[in-house]
């Protein structure tokens, strides 16, 4: 019995390794005005930042996958996964991808399915993706997701992030020049970020505001029909406005050292009001609640 | 002034009132010294000395022109502006801006449809459905401003957000297409 399940492991293993023969090993040398492109349809994707001027593309597919082909002008690299013809079904498409990029190249991503990880590219991102998770953790310049079902995860630095999903869900955790998000029935979580200007629109999603840190910031956030939980630090210093067509607000006015109400709306101030936000819902519910700093 | 000029001078303020000289060395000086305003003779000097004015005077008629234009233009530009700000005027325009955006909404719609039509090979059972999902909720949201905005007409507030979630929303949809067109072999 026990030789029987020995057996079966090595035999399960072997099948896994035959679908997965296919083995990429390549070196490509680059310059800084290159783009990145990488187009994958299914697996996974690692880009890793480093100070070489070359691209280091190690990986390998599954038995569909026809070949990953490399295509190099003056300012693209091009790296892409030929799917085999007249293929019955999508099965066995897969690619697992390890990439080396220079940081100082931008970074250009099409993904299907496929799940991808940037970790230190210091220039343009780029990445869309259908249905695979995006996890970001470098100090980029402008970072641009488009997705439909993707989650999207970024740590770091930009100086804009710009984000627009029909379901995928938005952590944030960085700090950004503009943020701008838009979404129709994704949820989106910003916690400890520093940001100048935020433009966020959902229609469905829920938004959860946490520890957000200000600086003279503008920020815009409407919510159709989820609802938006805003939770400001004590100490800041801050004036919101709040529009709600027929949803609720809860605000605690204690918290606060102005409150004007008008029909559909109101203003609240703490301190000078330096950092101006705009809080609107149709049907949802906003609320306000002031953080004690623990630290 | 010299002494002499002096005399002269308060010898005429002795003479009477009624002694006039008998030729005026400038015509009319006499109607144009007593103090009653005549618009008539005004309006008939101005145009048989027109001429002259344009001619001797070109630089102050010049500037004069100028400052006219100017101020048309600032009074023009201030009704316009304050005319926009009336809530009447922010209506229409509101109104104007969304019947474009509502055709752009429309042709990102039938867009998406054809592309899951043409590229369903490429997605999965669920990214279909959650495109189809979101898409009716899109249309939902919209089909409840506007029963709110039926019940309410004049209420800007909600036409500026209907304005605001079809513009959102088209953008929207106009990403997902180019995302979704992306897809091939």
């Amino acid at each position: 019995m026990k030789n029987l399940l020995i057996l079966s492991l090595i035999f399960f293993g072997m099948i896994k390794i035959f679908s997965l023969e296919n083995k990429i090993d390549k070196i490509l040398e680059t310059t800084s005005n290159q783009t990145i492109s990488v187009k994958v349809m299914d697996g996974s994707l690692k880009i890793k930042a480093w100070d070489k001027n070359e691209v280091w593309i190690k990986g390998n597919f599954e038995k569909n996958v026809d070949k990953i082909r490399f295509d190099e002008q003056s300012n693209n690299i091009l790296i892409k996964s030929d799917i085999k013809n007249n293929l019955k079904n999508r099965k066995n498409i897969r690619v697992f991808l390890e990439i080396f990029v220079p940081k100082e190249n931008d970074i250009n991503i099409d993904l299907i399915n496929a799940e991808c990880e940037i970790t230190g590219v210091e220039k343009n991102i780029s990445v869309t993706s259908t249905s695979g998770n995006i996890k970001i953790n470098s100090n980029s310049k402008d970072v641009d997701i488009v997705t439909i079902n993707g989650n999207v995860e970024l740590k770091g630095n930009s100086n804009i992030f710009q984000g627009t999903s029909i379901n995928g869900n938005f952590l944030i955790n960085g700090d950004c020049n503009i943020l701008k998000i838009k979404t129709s029935s994704g949820n989106i979580n910003l916690t400890e970020t520093l940001v100048k200007n935020i433009n966020i629109f959902s229609t469905n999603g829920e938004i959860k505001i946490k520890g957000l840190k200000f600086d003279k910031s503008n920020c815009e956030i409407i919510n159709i029909r989820g609802n938006i939980l805003f939770l400001i630090p004590q100490e800041e210093s801050i004036q919101i406005m709040i529009k709600s067509i027929s949803g609720k607000v809860k605000i605690n006015k204690n918290d606060f050292d102005e409150i004007y109400k008008e029909e559909k709306s109101f203003k609240i101030k703490k301190g000078s009001g330096e950092s101006v936000v705009f809080l609107e819902t149709m049907i949802g519910e906003i609320e306000i609640i002031t953080q004690i700093n623990t630290d | 002034m010299n002494e002499s000029d002096k005399k002269l001078i308060e010898m005429y303020k002795t003479l009477p009132k009624k002694i006039k000289p008998p030729k005026d060395l400038w015509d009319q000086i006499d109607k144009r010294l007593t103090n009653k305003f005549s618009l008539k003779d005004s309006i008939a000097y101005f145009f048989n000395n027109f001429k002259d004015l344009i001619l001797t005077k070109k630089y102050v008629f010049a500037y004069s022109l100028i400052g006219i234009c100017v101020i048309s233009f600032g009074l023009l530009f201030f009704f316009n502006v304050s005319n926009q700000n009336k809530p009447d005027t922010q209506y229409a325009l509101a109104e104007k801006e969304l019947q474009d955006i509502v055709l752009d909404y429309e042709k990102a719609r039938s867009k998406i449809i054809k592309l899951i039509k043409d590229k369903k090979e490429f997605f999965s059972d669920e990214t279909i459905v959650s495109i189809q999902t979101n898409m009716s909720l899109m249309d939902e949201t919209i089909k409840e401003i506007k029963i709110a905005l039926k019940n309410d007409p004049n209420n800007y507030e909600l036409l500026a957000s209907l304005t605001k979630v079809y513009f959102e929303e088209t953008n929207l949809l106009f990403k997902t297409s180019n995302l979704m067109k992306n897809y091939d072999n």
